[in-house]
């Protein structure tokens, strides 16, 4: 029981304590200049259970005697840098931007200003307030409007800047507020023109460069410009037209490239450039021909290559390539044995028939599948390769 | 020197009482770094809400609660008062300035550094009672013997008796200065 009493007792006391003496127990901190008066009143602005309303603030700070008279009624000093705007204000809304206990100043007591509680037609007009706080530089000159089309009512940074709110001769001359941004390369340093022509006001990027205001001999010197973009490839090195004969101003890629621009012997060595594009078959990788004897310089398919040129395929003869060509790393061997019409036997039987000894390179003098397609040749020596 | 008793029983607890400070520093930097001091008024409320809860404990003593061992209720009592004072203290960081409640704030941590003493003399008690239960041959351990009320009435008005003279009368202050505080915060709150 006796810790009870304690609790009792200390509580009793205590209680006492508080309602004697609430300035010292309770109070947050000093209160302001102004309301020194009543320190120990508490009741006069806190009401019981109801807070530290506006209502007790304005029975003596009438809104619409603010700055005019003092709360005594007395008529204060015309001050014409200061706005009239408590009058327009929401009556319950004190403390939003006021308090109290926080020492002796009065500007101690002030919470961040709420420009939303005043008035409209006040609120538009910013420079009314922040006469003396308008940056004297040459963008803020020229600006024309409310400081609230770029600035926010929170900070004043960062802004929302809107170029149509430049003046006409200022909104063109783009170097007059940017011209340490300006770069220093061979583009820039030579533009004459705005930049507006290629830059937009929102970004620097993407820009819309048009080539044609490149002028003069400039404008033919892709590389005077382009130069760390140059590829350093076989085609791009020996290269000695103008990008442009190729490419486009607008993208690097699709190229237009023509193969008849390549002089001498490197116009026909195809593989000094198409190297990684050779196909690695038999039939590629055995050829010591040039590309061009079967493929054309616009497209790889399809080529040109010209069977007959060695044997016709007509008539029994469309078969697939393996029919003859048994061993597909090895396309300049082929088999005609491989019919039941071609057996060893009745070709050898045939051949000796005519005389004919050597005839192991049937397409030496058949050139198609007709029984007359052949051709005597006396005394050759083919072997089945052509 | 890592064997020795005041080591063992006393480093913990220095340790959970400077930790209770660090760890409070440390959320009031946090919350005022993240403009999120405001919590701290709520946390007023919470840390009271665990506060109370500690006194489970002596209800259990009083037998106004049945059933549960003391043992689990003392260590209730322990955590529930470790992490309530924890919020009170970040409850205080929010610069209010009245000398009630900065007052209770301290006797606060006064009634808390004695909880951590009673905590050591318990301990120190259970050791003691240990060896001479083994002295006399008879099984057990201490923490068994504890949940005899006729050994616990004897180790409370012995051993405990005068820590408890001095603890008892500051967390009765202590309550009455909360109770004053919260009413007198009710009071002047705007409840509309």
């Amino acid at each position: 029981m006796k810790p009870l009493l304690a609790f009792i007792a200390s509580t009793v006391i205590l209680a006492a304590l508080v309602l004697a003496f609430p300035h010292v127990l309770l109070n947050p901190g000093p209160l302001m200049q102004g309301h020194q008066g009543f320190r120990k009143d508490c009741l006069r602005c806190h009401k019981p259970l109801g807070g530290a309303g506006a209502l007790q603030c304005i029975s003596c700070h009438k809104p619409a005697d603010i700055g005019v008279r003092n709360v005594a009624g007395d008529f204060l000093a015309v001050d014409s840098s200061k706005v009239l705007f408590h009058g327009g204000l929401d009556n319950a809304s004190c403390s939003a931007c006021h308090t109290d206990h926080r020492g002796i100043g009065a500007k101690k007591a002030l919470r961040t200003f709420r420009h939303e509680s005043v008035a409209p037609t006040l609120r538009r007009d910013c420079i009314s307030c922040h006469r003396n706080r308008k940056p004297n530089d040459l963008l803020h000159r020229s600006a024309q409007g409310n400081c609230a089309d770029c600035h926010g009512m929170k900070k004043w940074k960062p802004a929302m800047f809107v170029h149509d709110k430049l003046q006409a001769d200022l909104s063109k001359n783009c170097t007059a507020c940017h011209k340490a941004e300006r770069p220093n390369d061979n583009v820039h340093v030579n533009m004459t023109v705005s930049c507006g022509e290629c830059h937009g006001t929102k970004r620097w990027k993407p820009a819309t460069f048009d080539h044609s205001r490149v002028s003069g001999a400039t404008g033919k010197q892709c590389i005077s410009c382009h130069k760390a973009e140059r590829p350093n490839d076989n085609v791009h090195v020996n290269m000695t037209v103008s990008c442009g004969e190729c490419h486009g101003t607008k993208r690097w890629k699709p190229a237009t490239f023509d193969h008849s621009r390549f002089s001498g012997a490197t116009g026909k060595q195809c593989i000094s450039c198409h190297k990684a594009d050779r196909p690695s078959d038999g039939l590629h990788i055995g050829s010591q021909a040039s590309c061009a004897t079967c493929h054309s310089t616009r497209r790889w398919t399809p080529s040109t290559f010209d069977h007959s040129r060695y044997f016709r395929l007509d008539g029994d003869h469309r078969a697939s390539c393996r029919t003859c060509h048994t061993d597909p790393a090895k396309y300049k061997t082929y088999t005609c044995y491989n019919c039941h019409e071609h057996s060893p036997a009745s070709i050898a039987s045939e051949h000796r028939e005519e005389g004919i000894a050597n005839y192991r390179n049937c397409v030496r003098c058949h050139r198609d599948g007709s029984e007359g397609g052949g051709y005597r040749e006396r005394g050759g020596s083919g072997d089945g390769d052509d | 020197m890592w064997q020795s008793v005041l080591i063992q029983r006393a480093l913990p607890l220095a340790a959970s009482y400077a930790l209770l400070i660090l760890a409070a520093l440390s959320l009031d930097v946090l919350l005022h770094a993240a403009h999120l001091a405001w919590i701290g008024r709520y946390l007023g409320l919470t840390g009271t809400v665990f506060l109370a809860a500690s006194f489970g404990y002596s209800a259990r003593k009083q037998k106004m609660i049945k059933s549960g061992t003391v043992r689990l209720f003392l260590r209730m009592h322990c955590n529930a008062g470790w992490v309530g004072t924890l919020m009170i203290l970040v409850h205080s960081g929010i610069h209010f300035n009245a000398v009630l409640p900065w007052t209770a704030t301290a006797l606060m941590m006064v009634v808390t550094a004695s909880g951590h003493v009673g905590q050591y003399l318990l301990k120190k008690v259970k050791a003691e009672v240990t060896m001479k239960m083994k002295q006399l041959g008879i099984e057990g351990s201490a923490d068994d013997a504890i949940e005899q009320q006729r050994f616990w009435d004897s180790v409370t008005v012995r051993a405990l008796g005068r820590w408890r003279s001095v603890h008892m009368p500051m967390v009765s202050f202590l309550l009455s200065l909360t109770i004053v505080h919260i009413l007198s915060i009710a009071f002047f709150l705007n409840w509309r």
